[in-house]
């Protein structure tokens, strides 16, 4: 009896330590998806069990290029999720979320901004995205669409390799105002006041998500995470957050 | 009228006169250039549904529904120009829906009001563009919409009884132009 309690025993130890040694590797290769940084409250929000990187898109596309353990790459224009398609790193990207643009300044508004003519003066600190980095692009975009390209050269501009750089800065005050999204814009609403910016001239924000073709990709985790963020509930969650959405099919 | 259509006249004829020195030059906008030509690409869309709404509403004789869907044809042509110029960066469809208020469509003189206030604008940004664009191409293009345009205003302003305004349309530039079509545009998303 004591022996077959101890068989017993020891045939329960080993099969717990067979699923623990299983369940460790799976933890250890938790899908990775790599995300625009002004996803960073929505992803979440869609399902905390996976691993995030956000950073800007551009980056996130180098990183991938030179061979990132990434399963999923949501990118903040087509431009970086078609690069990758194109170069048969992702399979055929999807648009899944729209944005637009706002100006935000901090709570206190020092610069006493209103409209963002009144950068043309000059002598403000501006916050923008780098040339290359969606939220660079799209403002240079806008800017041009408004005639007011000259404000990048008289203005004291800081340029940020993503978003979430530009809404550090305007909420601490260290620039009077920044270019970021309209989402960005609302998570942070305690720290920043966002400014309209004409609609005429907005450029149209798409977000773009395929899942990563590398050696030892969780193809079939990617897909269900795609599913996820497109299907109603994570579509739902988005529009909760501000984003637009584009038609589905 | 008379100076308006001599003004036309004369600004079409430049556009054989360049063209006489060699091919037009393609638009390629320089810098802010851009700003100019992504208005009227908006703009013209939205003197389409202007027109649009136009043929809808009573009081029109066929004749005059025949002008009004010519005007429409011809503001379709030109966005679709002007599209051509922004290449990538186009509008595309449901980046933006254009939404005309009930109550500034509701009676035939309502319509055209706002068409001519739509018109008007639009002129402007392109008298403003023939004169400020660097880009030779890009104002060359402006400047044939303009005459086209004009021409569409002087139009609107048969349709209403007015007086069709003397003369070139006064520059106007896109700050003051933009905010005036703004209210006219919904985008996806936007609350």
């Amino acid at each position: 009896m004591t022996t077959s309690f101890l068989r017993r025993t020891g045939l329960i130890v080993a099969c717990a330590a067979v699923l623990a040694g299983l369940a460790a590797p799976s933890a250890a290769l938790a899908l990775n998806v790599y995300a625009a940084a002004s996803l960073r409250d929505a992803f979440p929000a869609i399902t905390n069990a996976v691993r995030y990187s956000f950073a800007g898109s551009n980056q996130l596309q180098l990183q991938i290029e030179h061979g990132a353990p990434a399963d999923v790459f949501a990118s903040a224009s087509p431009k970086e999720a078609q690069a990758l398609f194109h170069e048969g790193l992702c399979t055929r990207p999807v648009t899944f979320a729209t944005n637009f643009l706002v100006l935000l300044v901090p709570k206190s508004n020092p610069g006493h901004l209103t409209s963002v003519y009144d950068l043309r003066a000059g002598g403000h600190r501006l916050a923008v995205g780098a040339p290359g980095v969606p939220i660079g692009d799209y403002t240079r975009q806008l800017l041009a669409r408004l005639r007011l390209g000259a404000i990048l050269s008289r203005n004291t501009v800081s340029q940020e390799p993503n978003v979430t750089g530009i809404v550090s800065k305007v909420a601490l005050g260290s620039a009077d105002a920044g270019f970021a999204y309209y989402t960005d814009g609302r998570s942070a609403s305690d720290r920043v006041s966002s400014i309209r910016l004409p609609r005429w001239a907005q450029p149209p924000v798409r977000y773009q998500i395929c899942a990563v073709r590398r050696s030892g990709a969780d193809t079939a985790g990617a897909q269900n995470f795609i599913q996820r963020v497109t299907t109603r509930a994570g579509r739902n969650i988005l529009k909760r957050l501000g984003f637009g959405l584009p038609p589905r099919g | 009228m008379h100076r308006l259509l001599v003004t036309l006249v004369a600004l079409a004829g430049l556009v054989p006169a360049a063209a006489a020195h060699g091919a037009p030059p393609a638009a390629t906008p320089v810098g802010d250039d851009v700003g100019f030509v992504q208005y009227g690409a908006i703009a013209e869309r939205l003197g389409v549904a202007a027109d649009t709404q136009a043929l809808r509403t009573p009081g029109f004789t066929a004749a005059q529904r025949r002008e009004l869907s010519a005007a429409r044809a011809a503001k379709l042509r030109a966005a679709h120009r002007l599209d051509a110029v922004l290449g990538a960066d186009a509008p595309q469809p449901g980046d933006f829906t254009i939404v005309l208020p009930a109550a500034q469509t509701r009676t035939r003189a309502d319509v055209l009001a706002l068409a001519t206030r739509l018109e008007r604008l639009l002129c402007g940004v392109y008298t403003s563009a023939t004169a400020y664009a660097q880009d030779p191409g890009t104002r060359m293009l402006l400047a044939r919409l303009l005459a086209s345009d004009a021409a569409d205003l002087a139009q609107l302003h048969r349709l209403a009884g007015l007086r069709p305004s003397a003369g070139l349309i006064e520059p106007i530039d896109v700050d003051t132009a933009g905010p005036a079509i703004d209210p006219y545009l919904k985008t996806p998303g936007s609350p």
